[in-house]
């Protein structure tokens, strides 16, 4: 009898160790893949279109390729499409993919960056996926040298950024 | 004996400290019976905060979406597609001061579509299907996109997005021209 009364006194707890555990999994991936994200995608405006039949993504073995717009004021660049396109100069910075760089002398090292990353991928069995993604405001010419590096690479097909209706604003 | 001994160097230090430190010793056995637990609600707060913003910021790079293009044909060792005789070609210039706006028209046609919706109405009235019999262009006839160099990526991609609005399976870019117009 006394045994049961001292185990009455304490209060019941929930086992919180777990799910502790379980948060803190969580949390690390989400930190970790939200910085690789962050990393792969510079921010940019992607065009968005009438009308469009922009399609969501999904592949496995995907190369984003990125025309980095140089820097800009988030403040000018927002509204009607006329005042985001009058607020850049159209020219680009740079190449990146994932965490690597490419001056535009350097068209050479992003064809073949591509080309390991496509022979890896046919290792694998898998397609590679090329991703351009443009800021909307970039002229035409100078997204057509990384479109030619890409072809150097032996690729034929790309898929373009654009925004999603719905998705954007 | 030497129980007895072991309590005496503290006794000797004085009765005082020994007053002191009775209220420590009674305090525990008040709450023995619930074991000593840390107090994690807090941490658990800061902890789902966090998950809760690494989630969200992460959602934030969704939103974007592809189109699958073909590239220009150039010097690599891209598969190589045969464009047949009759490419339909779409022209794109640049107008007003910083290629903000912008001027289209298809190859050989006169009417030159004031914006996409408009050209994507057009290449659909052009294309050959059991609906439109009097179309001129089957639905693989390559499409080419011909914008010149100042025209903005927002504007080609825009005609790109026209024809497969129209159906047309296969569209291309072409190097920019700088003949025609201006």
């Amino acid at each position: 009898m006394s045994k049961t009364c001292k185990r009455g006194g304490g209060k019941a707890e929930m086992n919180l160790t777990p799910m502790i555990d379980v948060t803190f999994q969580l949390i690390i991936f989400f930190m970790l893949t939200n910085q690789i994200a962050s990393e792969e995608s510079v921010t940019m405006i992607v065009p968005r279109l009438e009308d469009p039949k922009v399609q969501e993504l999904e592949t496995e073995s995907r190369v984003v390729v990125n025309v980095v717009p140089p820097d800009y004021n988030e403040k000018e660049r927002k509204g009607d499409m006329a005042t985001i396109l009058g607020a850049t100069d159209g020219s680009a910075k740079n190449v990146r993919v994932g965490l690597d760089d490419f001056t535009f002398d350097d068209l050479g090292g992003l064809t073949n960056a591509l080309k390991i990353r496509a022979d890896q991928a046919k290792a694998k069995g898998q397609e590679i996926d090329v991703i351009l993604r443009a800021d909307c405001g970039t002229f035409y010419d100078q997204v057509i040298p990384i479109m030619d590096a890409i072809t150097a690479a032996g690729i034929a097909t790309v898929k373009i950024t654009a925004y999603i209706e719905g998705e954007s604003k | 004996m030497a129980q007895n001994n072991a309590p005496n160097p503290d006794a000797a230090q004085g009765s005082a400290p020994e007053e002191q430190a009775q209220p420590y010793k009674k305090k525990p056995r008040e709450v023995k019976s619930s074991s000593m637990t840390l107090n994690l609600t807090s941490m658990i707060d800061v902890i789902f905060q966090l998950l809760i913003y690494f989630m969200l910021t992460m959602a934030a790079a969704v939103g974007e979406g592809v189109l699958t293009a073909k590239l220009p044909q150039g010097s690599g060792a891209g598969e190589k597609t045969e464009l047949p005789e009759k490419p339909l070609n779409i022209i794109i210039q640049s107008a007003g001061m910083t290629g903000v706006s912008y001027r289209i028209s298809i190859e050989g046609y006169g009417e030159s579509p004031s914006n996409f919706s408009d050209l994507a109405k057009l290449l659909a009235r052009l294309q050959y299907n059991s609906t439109n019999p009097s179309g001129a262009y089957k639905d693989d006839n390559p499409i080419v996109i011909k914008a010149r160099s100042d025209v903005r990526w927002q504007h080609v991609v825009n005609a790109f997005n026209a024809g497969i609005t129209a159906k047309f399976k296969n569209i291309a870019f072409a190097r920019p021209s700088e003949e025609g117009g201006e």
